[in-house]
């Protein structure tokens, strides 16, 4: 009889196996124009279509905008964004279309949360579904959302203003430090139909206040530099420093802070590392999918609930020393 | 702001440079075949990008297009599954072996996932080497939760045996 296999065995040796591929044959460039090619061939499709229509209409419709400047090269309309504010126990935050850092509100497990989500869907098309739900780190279609709070797909959104009202019963096994997160899916008609998911808002349980000692602090933040460096499969830091500072000081330190952020005051620790980050493993982490590199791996980190609110990856170093933020910890 | 354009190249070719090698390895091991293994990514790429889309975050480009190569993957299997059982009754005598072949002969792993079926071997590959729940699997397969769970006791138990097989043998 054969013996069972052992399942860490497994995936170690799935991990040789996998290795034993070669290189990809296939070049960006090449692609790119594969997909120009099938993009080209979606446009005549639906050109011609539309041509039988207006032609069993009788109605004359141009197709081209000028001499030489045919529908078929005119890239398609930017997939719509939309502006929300979420309001969690009276507390409201706000993000415009352009993006901006993630809400973090503090839960407690087991309560009845009340969310009022206002979404701002812009001009001039209707939008062709929009869901709402709690996720788990992972984005994964609105399938994914556990549970789904809203689905608004039986009618099209119009532009302006729409306001859900939604109700959570937060986990009550939920441990401290611990989050989840309030995304959307939102769904668009038209020629280019397509779909966007994006997380909303993230909604975390403080730790205690024993977790705060200095020493506490220390191995969180450490835990979560290597997490995140393992997870991204980047290599061993040459070191790792973190310094608490406020949200919008750690943003502009480390380049962001373009949008202002409705936790700019928030107590948050800046987490620095130095080493040769290379994010092109097998990682399952979706967070590494474009597998930037660089040699500084930045990290805003919520003081009270350790959820990592932004990360970033440079060449270069923040710029803004750590010493002019506050006192800085060598984790590592 | 960057033209819609300019932002889906940019998004494909750091795809396509940073992440082609990952996705070839996990499409080398639904495949088992490294020619097919390149046509998988490329195909599941050029879908992937032929609708214009805006990632909400880096991630989402990749996982789009790890769900494409699973579904692309399960219809390919299911659409071409006679021709494959057929295939090597007609290949030519003397025929140069592909090199995956030779591999697979080195690799009693290869040749393990190879006796699954297409929907086992996806769920070996999703778990196991992506390591996703099985809650995560269901969903990328559009199975039930035990389904997987079947398809993963059924594919650990082949498994099994031939690994078995080429360690004693």
């Amino acid at each position: 009889m054969a013996m069972p296999i052992d399942e860490q065995e497994l995936r170690s040796r799935l991990a040789e196996t996998a290795a034993l591929a070669g290189p990809p044959r296939f070049t960006a460039e090449s692609l790119a124009a594969d997909v120009r090619r099938a993009r080209r061939r979606r446009r005549r499709t639906g050109i011609i279509a539309a041509a039988t229509v207006v032609a069993a209409l009788a109605v004359a419709i141009p197709l081209t905008r000028g001499p030489g400047q045919s529908v078929i090269s005119e890239p398609g309309p930017p997939p719509p964004a939309l502006a929300y504010t979420v309001t969690a126990n009276g507390q409201t935050r706000s993000v415009p279309a352009s993006g901006g850092a993630l809400p973090l509100f503090t839960i407690t497990p087991g309560e009845r949360l009340t969310l009022t989500v206002q979404v701002r869907v812009p001009g001039p098309e209707p939008m062709a579904g929009l869901w709402l739900g709690i996720t788990n780190g992972v984005l994964n279609g609105h399938a994914g959302m556990k549970p789904v709070l809203a689905a608004s797909t039986r009618e099209p959104l119009r532009p302006g203003v729409h306001r859900f009202v939604l109700h959570w019963a937060v986990p009550a096994g939920l441990r401290p430090g611990s989050s989840r997160q309030l995304s959307a899916q939102w769904a668009w008609p038209g020629p280019e139909p397509g779909n966007i998911e994006r997380e909303f808002a993230a909604f975390a349980v403080p730790l205690p206040s024993r977790a705060a000692s200095p020493a506490a602090v220390a191995g969180r933040l450490l835990a979560t530099a290597r997490q995140a460096v393992a997870s991204c499969g980047g290599g061993r830091p040459a070191w790792i420093r973190a310094v608490r500072t406020t949200f919008s000081q750690a943003t502009a330190a480390v380049g962001g802070g373009g949008e202002i952020a409705d936790n700019a005051t928030a107590a948050v620790y800046l987490v620095l590392m130095k080493g040769d980050f290379i994010l092109a493993n097998g990682s399952p982490a979706p967070s590494c999918a474009q597998a930037p590199n660089g040699h500084y791996f930045s990290a805003i980190v919520d003081a009270a609930t350790f959820t990592t609110l932004e990360a970033g990856l440079s060449n270069r170093p923040p710029s803004a020393a750590l010493q002019t933020l506050g006192p800085v910890q060598n984790l590592a | 702001m960057g033209g819609e354009v300019e932002d889906w190249e940019q998004t494909l070719a750091d795809l396509a440079r940073g992440r082609g090698a990952a996705l070839k390895r996990r499409a080398f091991l639904l495949c088992g075949d490294e020619a097919q293994a390149d046509d998988l990514v490329q195909e599941a790429l050029v879908r992937a990008f032929t609708r214009p889309m805006r990632v909400p975050r880096p991630g989402a480009a990749e996982a789009y297009v790890r769900m494409i190569m699973v579904n692309l993957f399960i219809d390919g299997a299911r659409r071409h599954s006679r021709w494959s059982r057929v295939a090597p009754l007609l290949r030519p005598a003397g025929a140069t072996p592909d090199p995956a072949d030779q591999v697979s002969d080195r690799d009693a792993m290869l040749t393990a996932l190879r006796g699954l079926s297409p929907r086992q071997r996806a769920c070996v590959v999703l778990r196991y080497y992506e390591d996703l729940p099985v809650a995560k699997v269901a969903a990328a397969l559009g199975v039930g939760e035990g389904t997987v769970k079947r398809y993963l006791s059924e594919a650990m138990s082949r498994m099994a045996v031939q690994l078995s097989a080429a360690e004693n043998g």
